[in-house]
């Protein structure tokens, strides 16, 4: 199926989530004029207010020919992009549709309740196999925060989990466009950070894709 | 870049810009030159743009003390004859409604739009509240955008609307519309500049009332007429069909959908009400006099529902009328979509039962069981201040100063903005809120009738200029022994940091008038000044404070961790844990709870300080019992 004819079918739903101060509305922000840059139609939902304090943050993107409200209807979500794992899961049990993607980071936010040990512990490895139960298809986990670390900095683990999307075959949008949105979008400063991250996170998706094949 | 989109001259471009963006964009287009408001999510985004946008187009934007002072300041400019306009979030509606209610009886000048921005579900405000009633209220003409470009279009006509009629309008906006990003496309500019210029001939008094209050029912059934040419009412049907589906301004999109995922296009009449007051009955006639089931989708309250429901007494036929009033939709909450495909089937079923629907556009019932299994799984995440926050450094204190000064019932009354997280762990101390500035008239009425207890108001700055200055006054004239807590961090942090009369911060030349000033001006007896970070000293002088029979305020004084500026990449120090030291008693998580605190990857319970989330305030130090915090120098970056 072509890039085209997915998005001809109603629009694509990509969800991404996080806690505050991880970039989840860049990412969104991005992924967005990518999208119009192809000549799509765009709209995404954003959940503001608390999204500076640590608190859980989501971006609903929508991306179509047509698109009418932004909020995607439960279990119509095509791919997730977890840019923290609880949060992730929190949307994906929801939003996620049968055989959808989903991009993981493995670094754990740990909900203050939990330390306090009031709140249940939920381990990565419980979020990777519920996340399967879910039906998830391709699933791509990986530590981003520690290759952010070595690729553009950690502040850039958004935008490379971002790069990683683009190795996936459901994201209707082409690297090239998400790499020249990526120009458009960031403040000159952090430009140069952002596209080594952005280039890490599409390299690595790929090699495990390639890795899977040949095995 | 989102600068350039908005002074963009290139009419039919098609662009990326938030819901509030554009409808900043309609005002420009519209050639406003006077836009004030105060700050409230979902509303802020209109002001900041056009404040953005206001020197390369020479306007007036600013923001302004509170909603009626806004609302005032407003009405200034549109009787100096200018396109004027005024945003807040909708409780913001409730400050200045005063002056609405009287604005609405003089002929204005200068084309005078409120934008009024909903929050359905209360997503950042404490109630749900649907100012479409403020319309029928105060029987002013109102509009509400479905989509982007319509956002930016209603803004822009508005306007027009409002010299035409020479009425004030009302743009009723929501939180979804206003917080989505999307394309749209730009429109032209109206040229037509005004110097302002305040006619003293006439008089701009609603008095006498009679005769205003008459032309003003005039004016909205002219209003009705006027609408009409601007089509923001849309039928889409045959004539034939016996299922009409209506949908109120943002939430005509859901209808839309729910059509579409139920396979009905072309089998349901469908249509989008964009005027709000008043109700565009001829169109909603067009659409009774065929159907007999009509699904009415709409955010908030049965306002169109009832509308429409009153319109069909006047069809002998039975129609049935289904939404939020009738049960066939939630009664509260925000408009769901899935919420609405299956009340959509439900009405379907009823007129033909033999129509088969696709059965897989809602969630099984076995996946919507798994869902609700692994949301148990999951820990809640309780929102609590930023690194570096100064209200956590002052709740701190007050707990310790409390117990300090063995005050075991106090009554600790809440005010609202970022330090009402106070109400949630770690600090857990806050026991009242309500609106804006209430904390002032409550502590004073609490300490009044409850002597034998020590009664604390904790108010933050923006919202003691706001509407806690007159409270204060009273408990200065009453001479009530309250001790104010002035939460101050030099802006309206909650919103975005926006300034207020009392920012240090911003480099302008503007006078800043501290709080301690005003409260030592209404001879408030104790007054004192304390830097928040500086946890010592503000536990003693807190504790002095608690023991007074007399009026007393502590201005706790730190600039917002988020403060424009952004202090965190400044940062010189760092703090660290010293593991030879942590005991794993997690004090420092139960008494300060700062997002920086994370387990340590030893995995034997001890806590780590994580670097990246660590805004170097330096202020956790004071909280180890074991003494296991520690400061870092950071070389400075090149
Ligand atoms: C009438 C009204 N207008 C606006 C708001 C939105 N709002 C909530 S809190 C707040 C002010 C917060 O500023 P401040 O008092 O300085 O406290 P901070 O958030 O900085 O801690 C505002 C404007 C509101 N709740 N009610």
């Amino acid at each position: 199926m072509t890039r085209e004819t997915k998005a001809k079918q109603g629009p694509f739903n990509l969800i991404i989530a996080g806690v505050g101060g991880q970039g989840t509305i860049f990412a969104s922000q991005v992924v967005a004029r990518a999208a119009i840059e192809e000549g799509f139609s765009v709209r995404i939902a954003e959940t503001y207010g608390v999204t500076q304090r640590g608190g859980p943050v989501y971006s609903q993107v929508r991306i179509g020919r047509q698109v009418y409200g932004p909020l995607i209807p439960k279990g119509c979500c095509h791919l997730l992009l977890g840019l923290e794992p609880i949060e992730a899961l929190r949307r994906g049990a929801d939003y996620l549709a049968p055989r959808a993607g989903v991009v993981l980071n493995t670094h754990v936010s740990v909900p203050l309740e939990t330390q306090l040990g009031k709140q249940p512990d939920l381990r990565i490895e419980t979020i990777e196999r519920q996340l399967r139960k879910l039906g998830a298809g391709e699933l791509l986990a990986m530590d981003a925060r520690a290759m952010a670390e070595e690729a553009g900095g950690a502040t850039t683990t958004n935008v490379l989990l971002l790069g990683a999307m683009c190795g996936f075959d459901v994201f209707p949008l082409s690297y090239n466009s998400v790499e020249s949105a990526m120009r458009a979008t960031t403040r000159p400063r952090f430009l140069e950070a952002n596209l080594v991250s952005l280039d890490r996170g599409r390299e690595y998706a790929l090699a495990v894709k390639n890795v899977n094949q040949n095995n | 870049m989102r600068k350039e989109v908005l002074l963009s001259d290139a009419p039919g471009t098609r662009v990326l810009l938030l819901g509030n963006e554009a409808i900043a964009r309609g005002a420009i287009e519209a050639g406003v030159q006077f836009v004030t408001g105060y700050p409230g999510t979902p509303s802020t985004e209109i002001m900041e743009t056009l404040i953005e946008a206001a020197p390369h187009l020479d306007f007036v934007a600013h923001w302004s003390v509170n909603e009626k002072v806004a609302f005032d300041a407003a009405t200034g400019a549109s009787f100096s004859g200018v396109r004027s306009m005024v945003i807040m979030k909708h409780v913001g509606l409730n400050v200045a409604a005063d002056s609405l209610q009287q604005l609405k009886l003089i002929d204005i000048a200068g084309g005078f739009v409120i934008v009024s921005v909903d929050d359905p579900s209360g997503l950042s405000s404490n109630n749900e509240q649907d100012n479409r009633w403020y319309a029928k209220f105060a029987g002013l003409p109102a509009i509400e955008p479905a989509d982007l470009n319509e956002a930016r279009e209603m803004a822009k006509r508005a306007f027009e609307i409002s010299e035409e009629l020479r009425t004030p309008v009302i743009l009723r906006s929501v939180t979804r519309l206003g917080h989505m990003t999307g394309d749209l496309e730009l429109g032209e500019f109206d040229r037509n500049r005004r110097e302002p210029n305040f006619d003293g001939t006439r008089q701009w008094t609603p008095f006498p009332c009679l005769e205003p209050e008459r032309r003003l029912r005039e004016k909205l059934r002219q209003a009705g007429e006027v609408f009409e040419r601007y089509e923001f009412d849309v039928y889409q049907g045959m004539g034939s069909e016996k299922i009409g589906v209506v949908g109120a301004g943002f939430a005509f999109n859901y209808a839309q959908e729910a059509v579409d995922r139920l396979g009905l296009r072309g089998e349901v009449a469908l249509l989008k009400i964009g005027t709000v007051n008043p109700l565009p009955n001829r169109i909603i006639h067009r659409l009774l006099n065929h159907v007999s089931q009509v699904l009415v989708v709409e955010d908030v309250t049965p306002f169109l529902e009832e509308g429409i429901k009153a319109e069909a007494q006047g069809i002998h036929r039975p129609i049935q009328i289904h939404g939020r009033k009738s049960g066939a939709l939630p009664e509260v909450g925000e408009t769901i979509l899935d919420d609405v495909v299956s009340a959509l089937a439900d009405v379907v079923r009823q007129e033909s039962p033999d129509r088969a629907l696709p059965s897989d556009v809602l969630l099984s019932k076995g996946r919507a069981e798994q869902s609700t299994a692994i949301q148990k799984l999951i820990p809640r995440r309780q929102i609590g201040f930023c690194a570096g926050c100064s209200h956590r450094a002052t709740y701190y204190a007050l707990t310790k100063a409390l117990q300090n000064a063995g005050i075991k019932d106090p009554i600790v009354v809440g005010d609202i903005g970022c330090y009402t997280l106070g109400f949630y762990p770690p600090f857990s101390i806050l026991q009242t809120m309500t609106s804006m500035g209430a904390s002032m008239g409550t502590s004073d009425a609490l300490a009044q009738l409850n002597p034998s207890r020590k009664v604390i108001a904790v108010i933050g700055d923006s919202t003691f200029y706001h509407a806690g200055m007159p409270g204060l006054l009273q408990i200065a004239q009453q001479q009530r022994p309250v001790l104010i807590i002035a939460m101050d961090n030099s802006v309206t942090a909650s919103t975005g940091q926006q300034p207020h009369p009392g920012t240090w911060q911003l480099t302008d030349e503007r006078t800043v008038i501290p709080i301690e000033d005003i409260a030592r001006a209404f001879q408030i007896p104790h007054v004192r000044v304390v830097r928040s970070l500086q946890i010592k000293r503000l536990i003693r002088e807190l504790e002095e404070a608690l023991v007074l029979d007399v009026p007393a305020m502590i201005v706790s004084r730190q600039a917002c961790a988020l403060e424009p500026g952004e202090r965190w990449r400044e940062r010189t120090v760092v703090a660290k844990v010293d593991a030879a030291k942590c005991d794993g008693c997690l004090a420092c998580v139960e008494e300060y709870g700062c997002p920086a605190f994370v387990a340590a990857e030893d995995g034997e319970g001890k806590m780590a300080i994580d670097p990246v989330l660590c805004n170097g305030c330096a202020s956790c130090k004071i909280v180890c019992p074991q003494g296991a915090i520690y400061l870092e120098r950071l070389e400075p970056e090149e």
